[in-house]
């Protein structure tokens, strides 16, 4: 049996995807194997010696010993740069931990499992090969660096595979330093709302979120303006005036936004669909120096205005990507990354009814919540015969399924919907669709209400999208159903098996809870930002001052003030505005540090 | 280097260590030397520190017998904590040893006199056991100590009622119920060089009539117009060939610059921007007159004995923070919003054109004549009644006193004016209490105010108004009793009364919130209930029977300030009708 194949059956057994990719490689001319002095196979791409022409085990042998002391007890080790694998044999030689291997060329791995006996190694070794960033950062132990407080992972270079694939590996480091960067630093955002619709209380996940990570954060919550707004289709039954009015209206709101940014100096903005922005805004901002980033929480085929908008904007923030991510460079837009929408744990939680009404109220086999979309009101017709109750506005109140809309239709407010989530058996959701009878079958993006469910605890029964996959693991910790029929069966068999329920909604809750926070989506958010920014936001640390560790730390032997500054431990960075606010909310006498701290608040005030 | 300005002062063997902390300006700054001064004569073994604010601790170099000046240099820890690069431990630390460094000295006795929140929490932070003025609790709440610091905290929402000065009001509160009539400030030696040589250079004789303008004020409100600056420097240099010395901060060069546009050139000299506290001061020496509005320089003229013909208009009032020394004079915007709030934006303020450039001159003609013991009549039609024109000195009491110098029609809030200032005499001094001798009062104000006999509106209002004091002296008796009750229940069985005591807890509490809305329904009444107000926010008492006692002890003050006020009233008035009959004296004391 020759090496390949011999190498190929142990690879099969673990990745059986990568094994048939190999396979079928072919080895282009660029690359050639040589034989070292010593005799051994060496690799050479496009002139270049990705292992030591001389004595590759040797060379080896030399780099691990260099190198072995940065491998660190109880973090996983990822190798960047895979050459022919001798450096990959001896690394396994040092550690008995499962190793990550990060090679862009499939050609070299063909050529490595080709030409070196790889051996049981195959099993502790997990390749990542011709893998997109993006997607690279998706997985294990990468994945982890977005959510896991204080995470690390210890990186070894194979420095030659490193210089022949220059841009791939720098980008890898860039988004790895951006994100280990993103913990530590703080800094000050300044975010905008949409003045109303579904992407308004998502802002404000977005603001708590950005608060517990320790930024400074400003909202400009445009909510108060929507009235005003509304009230513009009233003055005139001319669609085109009504239109131009509220161009008028969006330029003034465009303009205090402006006001904002030069009031604030943030070191970036950031802003979510719908926010009333201008076209003219971003080059404004860039003028002051400002960065826009944007987070485009719709389904690009309903809302074409991200057309005009992305190529302003100097970070572009999506909840879909491929085809998205294929027009969007088309139209000359660089700085995107998909970012998936999240749920908020502090306000998407558990909650226990206690009074009888509110029991009698919410109480239910099956719920829906949400807005009475085309698709929504077409599907649920099926469920006439099921104890179902639908939350939510724009439900045609004349339809079979007016005894089953709660409220005469009227929109209800996010406060509620826990009520609802923790009281039906079954939370049924549907992504909206204008122009399907029912399930969209190539639906991609997973809405806010997937996660939202999931957090507060909830069971829900989910139309299939294509990225779900990727958020829960489907029959374990979520349901899917792919049309009416299987609603219905599953609707049935759910309902008989309360258990069941309990667990999946359990497990789907802790993965909601550990991987999909906003928190999370903010991190990785400002990772990216960092990543594609100029050095100045990495180090222009200004807040560094104020990082709670280094204060408490700083503080010394002080306990009186040590005790004091401990207390903020839900806190990465600390401002004096901040611990007089806590001060004043307080009880009881005033104790000498918290006078001194009022002190010199009464100097700056 | 100072005489003794008391000729029979109380002294003590006490040897105290004094701070007194005053964080604010140069006027308010020079306004606490009379306090400096006269707790070194009551105290001559004491040792004295000011605290001050680094940005205006230059003019406290030429203050009398302080021994220390602590400086905090406000505006470097303001940077710092500002500053997101410097660490708040590191700023917290620094704050933490300047207080300890004060601490360290030790002091007996603390004064503040400020109503900021800043200076407050450095005088609680320094646990002295005695504190005059303002500190807080240990609940981060404003404790006021000392009955004329509550009565200060108090004026500054019944302006219109009060008749002290600051500086009496800070004398009394140390326990100083004498006064030595004056500011101070020494001048240096250099000062006093560089003044001669000055002098000098300009071609400006000691003989010439030298009259120094000080148009900047700390607010926009308080400026008296440029160009009435300009006229009235014109009219100066016409009549009196005036030599006219321009005086002000950097921040002041523009408004010195208009001003002198409008003028002739000769007999200026512009020194805004060009002169140091102490060459100001040895200036303002050679001057016979300062022209200002209500100015730090006003006051450091008073200091170094220059006379001043002070505007004041806007927020600036001449009953409390008017030039502290015999022989000033004062012009007082009379419009019905003056005083206003001080830290309102007016839009129309026409109070600062009230007073035009002739009527300086009349001032400034009045007191050349009064000082050589002569009068001028003042022409009423000249102050169209929008201007009170006043002059200083000191009343049988030593309270700093504004008389006017045209006689207005009485207004009933010109005797409760007089009728506070008495009651208050009373009530806020422990050691010393002057009866009212109401027909003393009342020749004053016939003395001060014309009266017509025929003014029925003015006895019906005074009449309704009596039912309302009536009405407070009720609710004060009222509040008497139930501590009484409270008292009782207190001393005897605490436990098994319990369910009572809150009852009447509860009952006090309808009270005072009666008494509060009384005060705020009538405004002639609001001296008295936010007094009392002030009061019980300073209870620290926290058991029952304590507590109950202090609250009959204001209860008790209450009810024997508003019978006052009733008999006053009563009385007041009928009196100054009887005395007006007798005719009029002079108004004022011969100066010399």
């Amino acid at each position: 049996m020759t090496l390949l194949k011999k190498n190929l059956e142990a690879l099969k057994k673990n990745n059986p995807d990568l094994a048939k990719k190999a396979e079928s490689t072919e080895i282009p001319g660029n690359i050639r194997i040589n034989r070292s002095k010593s005799g051994f196979p060496v690799l050479k791409l496009d002139g270049l010696h990705l292992n030591s022409p001389y004595d590759p085990i040797k060379e080896a042998k030399n780099w691990i010993s260099r190198h072995s002391c940065e491998i660190e007890d109880g973090e996983p080790v990822v190798l960047l740069g895979l050459g022919l694998g001798y450096h990959l044999l001896e690394l396994l030689k040092h550690t008995e931990r499962k190793v990550f291997v990060v090679e862009p060329n499939m050609e070299i791995f063909r050529a490595a499992i080709e030409y070196v006996n790889m051996g049981s190694c195959l099993s502790r070794v997990k390749f990542f090969i011709n893998k997109d960033i993006d997607k690279l950062y998706e997985e294990i132990p990468f994945k982890y660096l977005k959510y896991r407080e204080k995470y690390n992972i210890n990186i070894l270079k194979h420095t030659p595979s490193l210089k022949s694939n220059n841009e791939y590996f720098d980008s890898f480091l860039k988004r790895f330093e951006a994100l280990k960067r993103s913990s530590n630093l703080r800094l000050k955002i300044l975010v905008i709302s949409p003045i109303f619709g579904g992407s308004y209380p998502i802002s404000k996940y977005c603001v708590s979120a950005l608060k517990r990570l320790g930024h400074n954060v400003d909202f400009l919550d445009n909510s108060p303006y929507y009235k005003t707004f509304k009230s513009l289709e009233n003055i005139t039954d001319e669609k085109n005036n009504v239109a131009q009015l509220r161009s008028i209206y969006i330029n003034l709101l465009s303009e205090v936004i402006f006001a904002r940014a030069i009031q604030v100096k943030p070191d970036f903005i950031f802003a979510l669909a719908q926010s009333p922005l201008t076209l003219e805004l971003p080059k404004r901002l860039r003028e002051l120096n400002i960065p826009l980033a944007y987070w485009f929480v719709e389904d690009f085929r309903e809302m074409s205005y991200w057309r005009e908008i992305a190529p302003l904007c100097d970070f572009f923030f999506t909840i879909q990507r491929g085809e998205f991510f294929r027009n969007l460079k088309e139209i000359g837009v660089s700085n995107f990354y998909y970012l998936p929408l999240a749920c908020d744990p502090e306000f998407h939680k558990k909650v226990f009814l206690t009074t009888e009404e509110e029991k009698e109220r919410y109480k239910c086999d099956i719920s829906f919540v949400g807005a009475g979309y085309y698709n929504r009101r077409n599907s649920f017709l099926r469920l006439l015969d099921f104890n179902f109750k639908i939350w939510g506005s724009e439900w045609d109140l004349s339809s079979p399924l007016s005894k089953n809309i709660q409220n005469q239709g009227r929109r209800i407010e996010p406060e509620e919907y826990n009520k609802i989530f923790n009281s039906s058996k079954i939370n049924l959701n549907l992504h909206s669709s204008t122009y399907h009878q029912g399930v969209n079958h190539f639906g991609d993006f997973v809405n806010p209400r997937t996660f939202e469910i999931a957090s507060s605890g909830g069971f829900q029964l989910v139309d299939y999208r294509s990225e779900l996959h990727k958020f829960f693991k489907i029959g374990e910790e979520i349901i899917c159903y792919r049309d009416a029929d299987e609603l219905r069966e599953k609707i049935e068999y759910y309902l008989k098996h309360p258990k069941k329920r309990e667990e999946i909604a359990r497990k789907g809750q802790q993965r909601a809870l550990q991987e999909h926070t906003y928190e999370n989506r903010m991190k990785e958010m400002i990772a990216f930002v960092l990543e594609r920014s100029s050095d100045r936001l990495i180090k222009d640390n200004r807040f560094n001052g104020n990082n709670l560790e280094k204060l408490i730390k700083e503080a010394g032997r002080n306990s009186e003030l040590v005790n004091f500054l401990s207390e903020f431990k839900d806190t990465r960075e600390i401002e004096l505005k901040e611990i007089v606010k806590e001060i004043k909310k307080g009880e009881g006498e005033l104790t000498k540090v918290e006078n001194i701290f009022l002190l010199m608040d009464s100097f700056v005030h | 280097m100072f005489t003794k300005f008391y000729t029979s002062m109380v002294k003590s063997e006490e040897k105290k260590n004094i701070l007194i902390v005053n964080l604010t300006r140069m006027g308010d700054l020079l306004q606490t030397t009379p306090l400096i001064v006269s707790l070194k004569e009551k105290y001559p073994l004491s040792k004295i520190t000011l605290l001050v604010n680094k940005v205006f601790s230059d003019i406290c170099k030429g203050f009398p017998f302080i021994d220390k000046i602590h400086i905090l240099d406000i505006p470097q820890f303001k940077k710092e904590i500002k500053d997101p690069k410097t660490s708040l431990v590191k700023s917290y630390r620094k704050l933490e040893e300047e207080i300890e460094d004060l601490k360290r000295q030790r002091f007996d006795m603390i004064f503040n006199p400020a109503l900021s929140k800043t200076s407050a929490l450095l005088t609680y932070l320094l646990k002295c056991p005695q504190v005059v003025g303002f500190t807080m609790d240990g609940y981060g709440h404003r404790l006021i100590k000392n009955p004329w610091m509550n009565y200060f905290a108090n004026k500054l929402f019944n302006r219109e009622y009060n008749l002290f000065n600051l500086v009496d009001i800070i004398l009394r509160s140390a326990g100083l119920n004498n006064t030595p009539k004056r500011l101070f400030y020494h001048i240096s030696n250099k000062g006093k060089k560089y003044c001669r040589e000055f002098l000098r250079k300009n071609n400006i004789k000691e003989s010439d009539f030298i009259i120094g303008l000080q148009p900047g004020a700390s607010k926009k409100i308080r400026q008296w117009p440029p160009l009435y600056f300009s006229k009235l420097g014109s009219i100066l240099i016409k009549k009196y060939n005036a030599k006219l010395l321009l005086f002000g901060t950097p921040k002041e060069i523009e408004l010195g610059q208009e001003i002198e546009k409008k003028m002739k050139k000769e007999n200026i000299v512009n020194l805004i921007g060009k002169t140091s506290i102490d060459e100001l001061a040895a200036l303002l020496t050679k001057c016979n007159y300062l022209v200002t509005g209500d100015t730090g320089t006003m006051h450091l003229a008073a200091s170094v004995g220059t006379k001043v013909i002070a505007l004041f208009f806007g927020s600036a009032y001449c009953f409390e923070t008017g030039p502290y020394g015999e022989g000033h004079v004062v012009l007082q915007s009379n419009l019905p919003c003056v005083p206003c709030y001080q830290n309102i934006e007016c839009k129309n303020p026409l109070c600062q054109k009230t007073i035009r450039p002739f009527n300086v001159i009349t001032g400034i003609e009045f007191s050349k004549r009064i000082r050589v013991g002569r009068t001028i009549s003042i022409d009423e039609e000249e102050f169209n009644g929008k201007i009170n024109i006043f002059y200083s000195q000191f009343d049988e009491n030593n309270f700093l006193e504004f008389v006017p110098l045209i006689k207005r029609r009485l207004t009933k809030k010109d005797i409760y004016k007089y009728c506070y200032k008495e009651i208050w005499q009373n009530a806020l001094n422990k050691e010393l209490t002057f009866p009212i001798d109401i027909n003393k009062l009342s020749k004053k104000i016939n003395l001060y105010f014309k009266i017509n006999a025929d003014d029925k509106d003015l006895l019906k209002s005074l009449e309704r108004d009596i039912g309302s004091f009536k009405k407070l002296v009720k609710l004060s008796s009222e509040g008497k009793k139930l501590s009484v009750v409270l008292i009782n229940l207190a001393s005897s069985d605490l436990k098994n009364n319990l369910f009572l005591i809150k009852d009447i807890g509860k009952k006090i509490e309808r009270i005072d919130q009666e008494i509060i809305d009384l005060g705020n329904i009538n405004t002639f009444i609001k001296p008295l209930t936010l007094m009392f107000n002030f009061g019980k926010e300073n209870l620290t008492e926290k058991e029952i029977l304590p507590l109950s006692r202090k609250t009959l002890g204001l209860y008790n003050a209450l009810n024997k300030e508003s019978l006052l006020m009733v008999e006053l009233i009563q009385n007041i008035f009928l009196k100054i009708l009887e005395n007006r009959e007798k005719g009029t004296k002079k108004i004022l004391k011969k100066v010399v």
